[in-house]
Parts: structure tokens; C-alpha cells; sequence
């Protein structure tokens, strides 16, 4: 009996840590009021590296702005999305890594103000380990439609406005070039009531086994 | 009790198997592709088989290329493990590389299969590959890939009884016979690099034993190539990367390649990281130049790595097509001069 509590404690345990392992989360906010009114474009991708990638997802969530947003048969490439990547803008858009290029690219007129969530999560992010090559997210702004001079960034080469590696390890890393954009994790670490009902049930079980056991010896 | 039946049964059922997939310790196929290339001259291939006698291409199932001993101009590219649903009739192709030699191995697979037949069966190709070597360097590549009958391309296909874990296609195995003269003595320099794999087990001078001194000496001069640099070995650096980030300006994918001195000693440089086997259709923008006909980049600024530093180098593709890229990093100490 004290071996079947011991084996149910140690599952609930483990159970409670896998439940921490949440979704990593950035709210991103833009103060795009310089160039409000420019007839723009935005890309989002999020691709793996060339050697050994564990799988990761990435979702971009609550997209909010008093721009306009181009419909995507009407943007200049004539679609969004390229590679695995679904949903519409300003709805929910979902990546994963699992092809080279996954892109969405739109035309976008700016207003004052743009923001979004970028959530990423999967093995890679949950469970890291034998991986050669991380992932990686960048977002860009572009003052025109076809996407080639970018706006709002301090690297005009790359044109990216920040990205999000990956790592290796599971951790991300956030490199941002744009004076206009702040990128701040969101606090999303905290565990859930489920969880803390998971590790308190271990516990119990855990403790109240002690007793059981002194009698078994007597 | 009498055990006799049940194993004289089981013998019976092996070898009927065994009969019926054609497999067998003879070669199942036995050809002659003769192909000329710039720097290396392929004289004979020969396909054949072996049978996994219990758990035996173990510790290392992995595809490689390895030297036949005492033969000093033939190679042996062994695949993965197959089993009794894969066809021992495999296609193969040679093709020239800038400079070297690619063979492409292209094994079939029954559609019908559902991964629950005959698991006790398995087998791994081996070609044999006689060269004749023209230059100082010659880059050996041999490419696995595996169809379907019905002529689909498979990316990952199990293999059919544990311990061998399932495989990701195609595979592709480097070897690289660099003949080297320092002054005295001639040598052959090998090691074998597997995608997302760290370089490892390098035979290095010597590995191969060298019967005719004159002879690789002579090889040097031919290629009229001093080769003033060094492979490092995975017991030395490991090679990582960053994701690949679409930069809509330049329309290339950009990303970063970190190498790391896992070995307990400094390193010194300068370094080179060049892109073997880079995915066809894409180059790199930002190569220093090339070497072994493959794009190389130079790590900027560092003279030298100690135990556990990092070294990292940005690079950018150039992908026309949006292909998947991938590349087998191999890193050079030293500086390459053509």
C-alpha cells in the first residue's frame, strides 16, 4: 500500500510540474502615431533553423489597432499566409516550425497604435532536448505596401522590428530594434488553480503515508 | 520436454522468409557505373546487403561511410536499417559534384505496409565504391532516400523491430579525403558528418593506411592545392544555429551558426564554418568564398576559443524557392588558400 501511495505521489508530482510548463507569452505594443495614416504592410514569421529543430508552435493573439488592416486577396502579393501558418488577421494566427518559410504578410494602413500577444509553446519550448538548430520569430513594419522599406526600426538592413529566438534550452530570447515597440513578457508563469490542487493532493498523499508506514515496521 | 519442433519451425519460417524477400549474404546487386568526374574518377559501385544477426549493427545504425581496409581508393556507404518490406533492389545514381562525387541511393518501400510485418527481418544496404582521387580534395557524398511503390517520397519511415529508432529521409553522409603533405610524409585525412549530426570519429592521418607514400605525395602536387587548415572533430566543437528569419528586405533567411569548444583545451584560430551540403537552389549571401565546392563564412574577430566559449557568425540565404534549407556544418581551424 505505502509503494502504490508513493508511485501516486510522485505522478501527481509530476503531473503538477508538466502543468507549470505553460505557454511563454510577450505582449507587444507599437506606438505607430508618426506614421499614422501611411499605407504600410506587416510580415510575421516564425521558421527553424537548417540542423536538427524540435517542433514549436506560435500563436499571434488580440491584434488591436485603429489602422486598417488590407484584405488579404487585396494586398499586394495577393494572399497572406505562406507555409503552416492559419487564421486571419485581426483574428487568432497560429505557426508552427514545420516547413522552412511560414510567413503572413499583409497590407496595413497604420493608425496610432498597434498591439498583439505572441504566445509560443510546444516541445520545443516544454520539453527541450536533442536539438541542434532553434526557431525564430520576427516581426516586421514596412511603410509600403510591398513590404521593402521597413519603418519603425533602428535595423534598416534586416528591417526586422524584434524577434524571438528560441533557444535550445526551451528559454526565448527577445532582440528589439525599434524604439516604438515595447515588447514585455506577460505574466503568464503564475500557476494555475488546477495546479496548485495537483501539488497540494501529492503532498497529502506523500505525508499521510508516514503513519501507515511506522505501523507496517511495528 | 521436446523443444526440437517448435525451434525446427522456426528455423523453417526464417529461412522461408529470408528466401522469399531475396535476401541473402550475396551481393543483390552487383553492377559497374563508371563516372568521370573534375577530381575524382568512380570505377566500380557494388550494391549488396547484410543481415542483422541480433541487435548486430549496433552501437552505430547510422548510415556512414567507411574505408575498406588496405584499400586505399575504396569506400563503403552503409545504410539504415531496413526490414523485410523495403525492396534489396535499390536505384542508384552518380552524379558530379564541384568537387567530388554524389551518389543518391534510392531504396522502395511497400505501400502496404503498416509496421506490424515480419519484424524480425532486418537488413542494411552497403555500396561498395572503388575511386580513383585526381585532386587534393575530394568530397564523397552518398544521399538515402526512400519512395514508396507507389512512387511517393517518404520523409520518416520506421524501422521494423527496436533497437534502432525510426529514420528521418533523406539522409546524407560526407566523407571527405583530403591528402595532405607536410614536408615529409603524405596522409589521408577522413571523417564522415551526418545533417544535424556533430562531426565525429575522424580516422585522421593515417586512418587509412597509406601504401604508397610517393603516391599521395604525388596526389598534392597534381592538385596543386595547399590545404593550411585543420577539421575539427565533434569532440572538439559543436555547431549550432539560430531559426532561420525571412528579412523581406534583402529577400534572404537570416540566422546565426555559434560554435562552441566542448574540448578541454583552447582551440586557436582563425575559424572557418563551411556549409556542406547546402540545399540545392540555395546560397549563401554572405559566404566568405567557397571550399570543396561548398560556401564557407569565416568567424569574425576571434583568434582563439577556450574550453566552453562560444564563437557565432551570422549568415544569410538566399532561397528562391522557399525550399527547406539544410547544411552540414563543418568547421576548419586554419585559413584555406586556393
Amino acid at each position: 500500500m505505502f509503494q502504490y501511495k508513493v508511485v501516486l505521489c510522485l505522478l501527481l508530482c509530476g503531473f503538477a510540474v508538466k502543468a507549470f510548463a505553460g505557454p511563454i507569452v510577450y505582449d507587444v505594443t507599437v506606438n505607430t502615431s508618426s506614421i499614422s495614416g501611411t499605407a504600410g504592410s506587416l510580415d510575421f514569421n516564425f521558421n527553424p533553423g537548417p540542423l536538427v529543430t524540435q517542433s514549436a508552435d506560435l500563436q499571434i493573439l488580440s491584434f488591436a489597432s485603429n489602422g486598417t488592416l488590407v484584405s488579404c486577396a487585396a494586398n499586394i502579393q495577393g494572399f497572406c499566409p505562406t507555409g503552416d501558418v492559419s487564421g486571419t488577421l485581426p483574428g487568432t494566427l497560429t505557426f508552427d516550425n514545420g516547413t522552412g518559410f511560414n510567413d503572413y504578410f499583409d497590407g496595413f494602413t497604420f493608425g496610432s497604435t498597434l498591439s498583439f500577444q505572441v504566445s509560443l509553446y510546444g516541445p520545443a519550448l516544454s520539453s527541450p532536448g536533442g536539438a541542434t538548430s532553434g526557431s525564430t520569430f520576427a516581426f516586421s513594419m514596412f511603410s509600403n505596401a510591398a513590404g521593402t522599406v521597413p519603418t519603425l526600426t533602428s535595423d534598416t538592413t534586416d528591417g526586422f522590428a524584434f524577434t524571438v529566438n528560441v533557444n535550445l534550452d526551451g528559454t526565448t530570447t527577445v532582440t528589439n530594434f525599434s524604439t516604438e515597440t515595447s515588447v514585455l513578457a506577460s505574466g503568464s508563469s503564475v500557476p494555475e488553480p488546477g495546479t496548485l490542487v495537483l501539488v497540494g493532493m501529492g503532498i497529502t498523499i506523500g505525508l499521510g503515508s508516514l503513519p501507515l508506514r511506522r505501523c507496517v515496521r511495528r | 520436454m521436446n523443444t526440437t519442433v517448435p525451434i525446427r519451425k522456426l528455423v523453417t519460417i526464417a529461412i522461408a522468409i529470408v528466401c522469399s524477400l531475396g535476401l541473402s549474404a550475396t551481393p543483390a546487386k552487383a553492377q559497374e557505373t563508371p563516372k568521370t568526374c573534375a577530381g575524382v574518377e568512380v570505377r566500380t559501385v557494388h550494391v549488396s546487403i547484410e543481415l542483422d544477426r541480433g541487435d548486430s549493427f549496433l552501437p552505430d545504425p547510422s548510415p556512414k561511410i567507411a574505408e575498406v581496409p588496405g584499400k586505399i581508393e575504396t569506400l563503403t556507404a552503409i545504410g539504415p536499417p531496413l526490414g523485410s518490406m523495403d525492396s534489396s533492389q535499390l536505384q542508384t545514381a552518380l552524379a558530379c559534384t564541384q568537387k567530388g562525387i554524389a551518389l543518391t541511393a534510392t531504396i522502395t518501400r511497400s505501400a502496404n505496409f503498416q509496421g506490424a510485418v515480419l519484424q524480425n527481418v532486418v537488413w542494411r544496404p552497403r555500396i561498395q565504391i572503388e575511386v580513383g582521387l585526381h585532386q587534393a580534395e575530394v568530397i564523397v557524398a552518398t544521399t538515402w532516400r526512400m519512395r514508396l511503390t507507389t512512387g511517393a517520397e517518404v520523409n520518416q519511415a520506421e524501422t521494423p523491430a527496436a533497437p534502432y529508432p525510426d529514420q528521418q529521409y533523406p539522409i546524407t553522409v560526407t566523407k571527405i579525403l583530403s591528402f595532405k603533405y607536410n614536408g615529409t610524409v603524405g596522409g589521408i585525412s577522413t571523417t564522415v558528418a551526418i545533417p544535424g549530426q556533430a562531426v565525429d570519429h575522424p580516422n585522421g592521418v593515417g586512418g587509412i593506411a597509406v601504401t604508397n607514400v610517393n603516391k599521395t605525395t604525388t596526389y598534392e602536387y597534381l592538385g596543386g592545392t595547399l590545404i593550411g587548415s585543420t577539421l575539427l572533430t565533434g569532440s572538439q566543437v559543436a555547431a549550432t544555429t539560430s531559426g532561420l528569419a525571412y528579412n523581406r528586405v534583402t529577400q534572404t533567411f537570416d540566422g546565426t551558426v555559434t560554435i562552441t569548444n566542448v574540448s578541454s583545451s583552447t582551440i586557436a584560430g582563425p575559424f572557418q564554418i563551411v556549409l556542406n551540403s547546402l540545399t540545392s537552389g540555395v546560397t549563401v549571401a554572405n559566404a566568405t568564398s567557397t571550399f570543396g565546392g561548398w560556401s564557407y563564412v569565416t568567424v569574425p574577430t576571434v583568434s582563439s576559443l577556450a574550453p566552453g566559449q562560444s564563437a557565432t557568425v551570422p549568415v544569410q540565404f538566399k532561397n528562391p524557392s522557399n525550399a527547406t534549407i539544410r547544411f552540414i556544418p563543418l568547421t576548419y581551424v586554419g585559413s584555406f588558400v586556393n
